[in-house]
């Protein structure tokens, strides 16, 4: 009985985990989505007027555009990395085409 | 002179570090094509980051900044650094599980087993193999537009034909000869280590450039204040240019928003590049590709923004009215820079602007670091692919012994070199920029193929089919109409990338829909369950 119900649990909580993952799936889907729309900054075109005195405004946007997508990437290695994928491969026996 | 040993000691060195690896070398065919899976996290940082990087970054980014303005940042950095991460995300993480669980070290391989097709892979490898070579191209190409300027004037009697410029064909020998010596060496080990270190080096050197260039210009405000303003700005906008002889021409400056997003697609390609899949899977884990997919969009910002500087600064020091260009002894470099010789824009700074011979040649070398941290890798993946993909494929891997399958690649190597040096004579006057356009909208055109194989299970072998010809038919008809290798773009902007992969992505969903699903079985190989 013990034994069932731990096997309950632990499938339960593989449900949850999993459920978890999908719904960060779901939010880097849309804050990719969301990088990909704000790299078009169509409101920067015309602006000539420059940032700390050398930086072109259009330069300086897309450079801490760049950094932003580094956090973003830093995020989806923290919470959506693939996990599984390691010991999917790490199962089959490698070849030895090489 | 002294510019010149220094860039023949920093070759030297390379050398030796290819002797150095070499002793790490195991001597399998394994280590000589993926490093026996054993590449840690830094150094496949170094080696991807150091392959994409080419002379189009270095070289071409200054160059076509110093054309259009600060919009190239825009058009190649910034949309990279997400979509490369993206493609090493979704792409090259499950191609590295995929080749680790399965044993493949070419894409190639992993397209015939998914799609259960020999015929598949003799369709893709003169496609890979074309589409490489001009990659190969830029990079040769590129070293002329780097040492011919640097060198110019120094040895008037032995090469009077160049103004006493080192010669393209004795750039090219020496170029080759390096990079061919520790791809020879060490295989895919050797290039890992030699990348690491000249990634390293070309982005120390470049920021040293972009610190001695903003201060020879009297500091980063006074740098961006003499530059031409409508390279600040990415309205399009006519540039009337004055030559050295007084002849005039026009430019065109700025970027169309249609252009700006249909280049999105071509940053794409790095899910296709044969040489990047071969980085991949020397991979130690799939945890290795964290500190790549996170530090990726920080090194391109790195290297790119300086460079886009640098580029829109000379718009202000080739002019002719420039107080800067007539204050910097110049001798034999034209005013008001054509748009044929835009390539040499990033070492006519160097050697224009930084006084110091020791600083231009390290500066060239590291110029150079870029260049030779991709040719190695495209070399070797071309020896690869050829390899396992045609002879062993064909011929039977136990009729070989693991000596002579190095033996092959090593020279199906040499003769990638020695065509890869006689094309990049015949093309040294090419645009490096729109040359490396036209090798990444081909790759990025067959993306479709490899994002179906991997996230849907109902691609068919039809469906890859029609979506490579498809593809490789667009591609095909844009770049003749473009008259092979020119500047082009569709109707207001749109870049032929963004069409051939549609007609990729159309082509591999329509048919695959129309044609008999495959068989479970051999799709559950390659999907996690």
């Amino acid at each position: 009985m013990a034994i069932v119900s731990e096997r309950i649990r632990f499938e339960s909580g593989l449900i949850a985990q999993r459920r978890t993952f999908r719904n960060v799936k779901y939010f880097v889907i849309i804050l990719f989505l969301l990088l990909g729309a704000l790299h078009q900054d169509l409101w920067n075109w015309d602006k000539g007027n420059l940032i700390l005195g050398f930086l072109p405004t259009g330069l300086a946007y897309h450079a801490a555009y760049s950094i932003v997508v580094a956090i973003f990437w830093g995020f989806v290695v923290l919470f959506a990395w693939p996990t599984r994928i390691e010991a999917w491969a790490e199962e089959g026996r490698e070849g030895d085409d090489a | 002179m002294t510019a010149l040993v220094v860039v023949c000691l920093y070759l030297c060195l390379l050398l030796g570090l290819g002797v150095f690896s070499k002793r790490l070398f195991q001597g399998t065919s394994k280590d000589y094509f993926v490093a026996s899976h054993s590449i840690g996290p830094f150094m496949l940082l170094m080696s991807v980051f150091g392959t994409t990087m080419t002379a189009f970054a270095l070289v071409g980014s200054t160059g076509k900044a110093f054309q259009k303005g600060i919009g190239t940042y825009g058009l190649m950095a910034s949309s990279s650094g997400l979509i490369h991460a993206a493609c090493f995300f979704l792409i090259g993480i499950r191609l590295w599980s995929i080749g680790k669980r399965h044993g493949y070290v070419t894409q190639i391989q992993f397209f015939r087993g998914r799609f259960e097709s020999n015929g598949l892979g003799y369709l893709l490898f003169p496609i890979m193999v074309f589409l490489t070579v001009p990659y190969l191209l830029i990079g040769v190409i590129g070293s002329y537009k780097v040492l011919g300027p640097m060198t110019l004037g120094l040895f008037p009697e032995t090469f009077a034909s160049t103004g006493g410029a080192v010669p393209a064909w004795l750039i090219g020998i020496v170029i080759c000869g390096v990079v061919l010596s520790y791809v020879f060496a060490g295989g895919s080990r050797s290039a890992a280590w030699a990348n690491t270190f000249q990634t390293l080096v070309f982005i120390s050197m470049g920021l040293l450039a972009f610190y001695l260039i903003s201060k020879k210009l009297g500091g980063l405000v006074a740098a961006t204040e003499q530059a031409n303003p409508a390279h600040l700005v990415r309205t399009p906008s006519e540039l009337l240019i004055t030559m050295k002889d007084g002849a005039s021409s026009a430019r065109k400056v700025g970027v169309q928003p249609i252009t700006f997003l249909s280049y999105m697609f071509i940053p794409l390609s790095v899910g296709m590049f044969p040489h990047l899949f071969q980085h991949w899977l020397t991979a130690k884990s799939a945890k290795t590709f964290k500190l790549t997919v996170i530090a990726h969009p920080l090194c391109i910002m790195i290297v790119w923004v300086p460079c886009v500087l640098i580029g829109v600064w000379a718009t202000g020091v080739f002019n002719p009215d420039s107080a800067v260009w007539a204050s910097i002894k110049t001798t034999g470099i034209i005013k008001g820079l054509p748009d044929g010789s835009v390539g040499a824009v990033l070492s006519l700074m160097v050697k224009g602007l930084i006084g110091n011979p020791i600083i231009v040649g390290l500066v060239t070398a590291g110029i150079l670091a870029a260049i030779m941290s991709s040719l190695d890798s495209q070399f070797l993946c071309l020896g690869t692919i050829f390899t396992n993909d045609i002879v062993l494929h064909v011929a039977g891997k136990e009729r070989f012994s693991d000596k002579q399958i190095i033996a092959i690649a090593r020279s199906f190597v040499l003769i990638i070199v020695t065509l890869t040096y006689i094309g990049s004579l015949l093309m040294k006057n090419y645009n490096v920029f729109d040359l490396a356009v036209w090798c990444f909208t081909g790759f990025a055109g067959l993306t479709p193929l490899v994002i179906a194989a991997l996230y849907w299970r109902r691609a068919t072998r039809a469906g890859a089919y029609a979506s490579v010809i498809a593809s490789m038919i667009t591609w095909f008809y844009f770049f003749q109409d473009s008259g092979f290798g020119g500047e082009y773009a569709i109707g207001n902007g749109i870049q032929p990338a963004a069409i051939c992969w549609l007609a990729g992505a159309v082509a591999m969903l329509i048919v695959s829909l129309l044609t008999k699903a495959p068989d479970k079985a051999v799709v559950d190989q390659f999907f996690i369950r």
